[in-house]
């Protein structure tokens, strides 16, 4: 190997692509909020939902709330339908909290059908009702290190404390989504050892990490949820779902943490044309 | 001195993406006593530095990839209903200038790599396997 060569390669590299790499810089966190919302649509089409997009009036784009900042019925939603079932998937939407008036913004809500106003009024747009809030989901664009799952878990006790409880009967019925934690990097060891602590407390959440794999997993298996199974299985279900591998295949090391309820899973050495996206070091 | 080669591109990198290299490739530095263990290699300076190198490389690589696929797969996945995502002012869709951006920008990385010998396999190895490579091929 000629590093000194292959560190001019790249510097070279990095000046002709400067604005596509300054709009990645830009643009990183957006892209992965995307990919979560789509990624809970996913999950409804897996479990049998018909969905439907739901664009304000005259738009022909899918529009993202990235922000705290406007008003829900100028964004775009997604109505999922299974029989009588019906809910509602919404961008960064404000709600209140479980205990208190407190205000929280979750990246992907999944809501009561009707909640959330499509047409504005003079008046401002008011947070969800807390018991509107079906369940949500969080995406973060780093390693899952033992801080960022106590932030995720601070969230879910504020937000949506009943999913915490050690209620062995409570579950979450009509396939809906527990509380899940989104992230594009893989889980450090410490946090695999808290991931299995929060099993034996029974807290009903999910944590997809490496999501950007899942995600492309379940792109070529219809009814695969990016949220449920190791990535193996998901790979596996995509390929038989296509007959081959498609060529968004990797190759995984089942280092399944199975949690109940927790998905812990690890990939490593994908063969071909992608790569999990953020640190992962394998030992 | 072991991100000697890192530092040499490194700067021409948007800050961000720059510090998520940089950072990547600290960490690897500081596991190299144990990559070198596990491998059974006698790390050398010159050893440390090019398997930090192919650290940092890994990670743009990494950055590059996991971007474009999200877009890929986010616009396979609302499928015909709509005709792109629309982000701020921005709309992305397969065929729009953003997603093209991305394309070239993974599909040029990808061939600087194989020009210089540095498969996408290769960088995907585990870091012992990677080391035991780069001593290999100096022997």
């Amino acid at each position: 190997m000629n590093a000194v060569s292959i560190s001019d390669a790249i510097r070279l590299f990095a000046r002709q692509h400067r604005t596509a790499l300054d709009f990645l810089n830009a643009r990183q966190t957006q892209l992965l909020e995307i990919g979560a919302m789509v990624g809970v649509v996913q999950h409804y089409r897996a479990y049998g939902y018909n969905t439907s997009i739901q664009n304000p009036a005259g738009a022909h784009e899918f529009r993202v709330k990235l922000s705290t900042r406007g008003h829900p019925a100028d964004y775009s939603h997604v109505v999922c339908e299974r029989g009588t079932t019906v809910c509602e998937l919404h961008s960064n939407l404000s709600v209140l909290g479980g205990h208190d008036s407190g205000i929280f913004c979750v990246d992907v809500a999944i809501v009561n059908s009707g909640a959330v106003p499509t047409t504005k009024s003079k008046k401002p747009s008011q947070p969800l009702q807390n018991c509107d809030l079906i369940s949500f989901a969080e995406a973060k664009k780093l390693v899952i290190y033992p801080m960022l799952l106590a932030q995720f878990l601070g969230i879910v006790h504020e937000v949506t404390p009943k999913f915490l409880r050690r209620d062995k009967k409570y579950r979450l019925g009509n396939d809906h989504l527990h509380p899940a934690l989104i992230a594009l990097g893989s889980l450090t060891p410490n946090a695999r050892d808290i991931l299995r602590s929060f099993k034996r407390r029974r807290y009903k959440i999910t944590i997809a990490e490496l999501f950007d794999i899942r995600l492309s997993a379940s792109a070529s298996g219809r009814n695969l949820s990016p949220f449920v199974g190791t990535i193996s299985e998901l790979l596996q279900g995509s390929a038989a779902a296509e007959g081959t591998p498609d060529d968004d295949s990797f190759a995984v090391t089942d280092d399944v943490d199975e949690v109940s309820g927790i998905v812990t899973t690890e990939a490593a050495a994908p063969l071909l044309e992608r790569e999990s996206s953020d640190a992962e070091i394998p030992f | 001195m072991s991100l000697h080669y890192v530092n040499a591109f490194a700067p021409e990198l948007p800050y961000t993406l720059r510090e998520q290299v940089l950072d990547y490739a600290r960490s690897v530095e500081a596991a190299s006593r144990d990559i070198s263990k596990e491998a059974e290699i006698e790390l050398t300076d010159e050893l440390l530095d090019q398997l930090v190198l192919v650290a940092a490389v890994r990670k743009l690589h990494a950055i590059c990839s996991s971007s474009y696929w999200l877009l890929y797969n986010s616009t396979k996945l609302l499928g015909d209903e709509v005709n792109g995502v629309r982000v701020g002012g921005t709309t992305f869709s397969r065929g729009s200038a953003h997603f093209d951006q991305l394309a070239t920008l993974l599909g040029d990385l990808e061939a600087v790599l194989r020009d210089q010998g540095l498969s996408i396999e290769m960088l995907r190895q585990p870091y012992p396997e990677i080391l035991s490579f780069l001593a290999n091929e100096r022997s």
